[in-house]
């Protein structure tokens, strides 16, 4: 795999290839993260597109202080959070999901397992913002703590709060719905 | 034995797998003697590992990848095409040499330039920018305003930011000192997308043009604030490598 340094100066110097190598390399997980929020494969596609577009216009200007992910990540989760607060279809949102997911489940063997899991993904949900995000960053994407706060906006010990309440809220929530 | 409100970060850190050995070892010495925390932690852990074995969110539509590259492509051609044909301020203002978040630090900034600086306005501002303006100084609250209420009626939602000055700049240093701070860009970028986006779907190419109506700038006045803009980048340390 090619250094990301190198990509990146490539990508300044107008190398349309490494840009593509980068979309390849990142478009994915930017895709998870953007579906995590808005709960729909057409907004996760629109946001990461335009988390792309704004990483390329903005490229000259990254100095490389945080990772190309990191910034991506921030870009993805602000575009996420301006589209959600601009609908405030939050809740609705939240509704469609467990909807969806209790139709998804099919039963089986497995079936006690994946309840915890819809309703411990549910409980997340729930969650205030960064106790949200640091618990989906760190669980889903499995970034470190110094990561989440570079996307979030906090301190390394601010993340690592964030999250620690987070799964305190989480552990309340699944033991009120009986799913712990 | 330590006090289990002392250790009940390092308790959930210790589930999560993510402490450094000394904190481990205390908080494991702590967990061989208290059962109630031991409870919180095992049950931490079943949390975090009902988490994991969340079903695997769908792939992505093939060719997501290619159609990205090609849209970034597209549009950067775009842009650089609608920039040939701009006066120098809007060329650097479209191709997004200055980030978003830094419109509403030219148009502030321009202002109190304009007005206080003796510089006359090339064209009147409309009563509306002059008040919404003047409002956003005597009380720091949705700064936005001033570009907004001069444009009418604006359909999207932006939450209120609180980054200019309260009381009016007296000269051209003041007012780049008064550039809004660190987490001030920080709120902003997010606002002023969410600003730019509607702009540019409601009125394409002329939104860039309507900022430079708005605060009537020159040519020359707009290099003069750009110049402001820069030089204090150097004490603003925007976040993550943007400036």
């Amino acid at each position: 795999m090619i250094d990301e340094t190198l990509l990146l100066q490539r990508v300044k110097a107008g190398d349309r290839t490494a840009f593509d190598s980068l979309v390849d390399r990142y478009h994915r997980e930017i895709y998870f993260l953007a579906l995590r929020f808005m709960k729909n494969a057409e907004d996760a596609e629109d946001i990461t597109q335009q988390a792309f577009l704004r990483a390329f216009e903005k490229i000259d200007s990254f100095r490389g202080d945080a990772a190309f992910n990191t910034w991506l990540y921030r870009v993805t989760v602000n575009l996420c959070n301006t589209r959600l607060r601009s609908r405030k279809e939050t809740a609705e949102l939240n509704e469609n999901t467990r909807d969806e997911r209790s139709q998804d489940d099919s039963p089986s063997a497995g079936i006690i397992k994946q309840e915890a899991a819809s309703a411990a993904s549910a409980a997340v949900e729930s969650l205030p913002e960064k106790q949200r995000l640091a618990v989906s960053l760190r669980v889903f994407n499995e970034l470190s703590y110094r990561e989440i706060g570079e996307i979030i906006g906090c301190s390394e010990q601010t993340a690592k709060v964030n999250f620690h309440y987070g799964m305190e809220n989480l552990r309340k929530k699944m033991k009120q719905n009986g799913t712990m | 034995m330590e006090r289990c409100e002392e250790l009940a970060e390092l308790i959930t850190l210790l589930a999560d797998g993510a402490l450094e050995t000394s904190d481990s070892e205390r908080a494991e010495r702590h967990l061989r003697e208290c059962a109630a925390c031991r409870a919180v932690y095992e049950e931490t852990r079943a949390a975090l590992a009902a988490l994991a074995s969340a079903p695997a969110l769908p792939e992505p539509r093939p060719g997501l990848a290619r159609d990205i590259a090609d849209r970034a492509y597209r549009d950067a051609a775009a842009r650089r095409g609608r920039a040939s044909g701009r006066t120098l301020a809007f060329r650097r203002f479209a191709s997004a040499a200055l980030a978003a978040s830094l419109v509403l630090a030219v148009v502030s900034a321009a202002y109190l330039f304009r007005r206080d600086s003796g510089f006359p306005f090339r064209s009147a501002p409309s009563e509306a920018v002059i008040q919404a303006v003047s409002d956003s100084l005597s009380s720091p609250t949705q700064p936005e305003d001033i570009v907004l209420t001069a444009l009418g009626d604006f359909p999207g939602e932006i939450s209120p930011v609180s980054s200019l000055p309260d009381t009016p700049a007296s000269s051209d240093s003041q007012a780049a000192s008064a550039l809004p701070s660190e987490p001030a860009f920080r709120a902003l970028d997010a606002d002023m997308d969410a600003v730019d986006n509607q702009m540019s779907s409601m009125w394409g190419d002329e939104a860039d043009d309507l900022f430079f109506e708005i605060i009537s700038l020159t040519e020359e006045e707009a290099e003069e604030i750009y110049d402001l803009l820069d030089d204090n980048q150097g004490q603003s340390a925007l976040p993550l490598g943007v400036s």
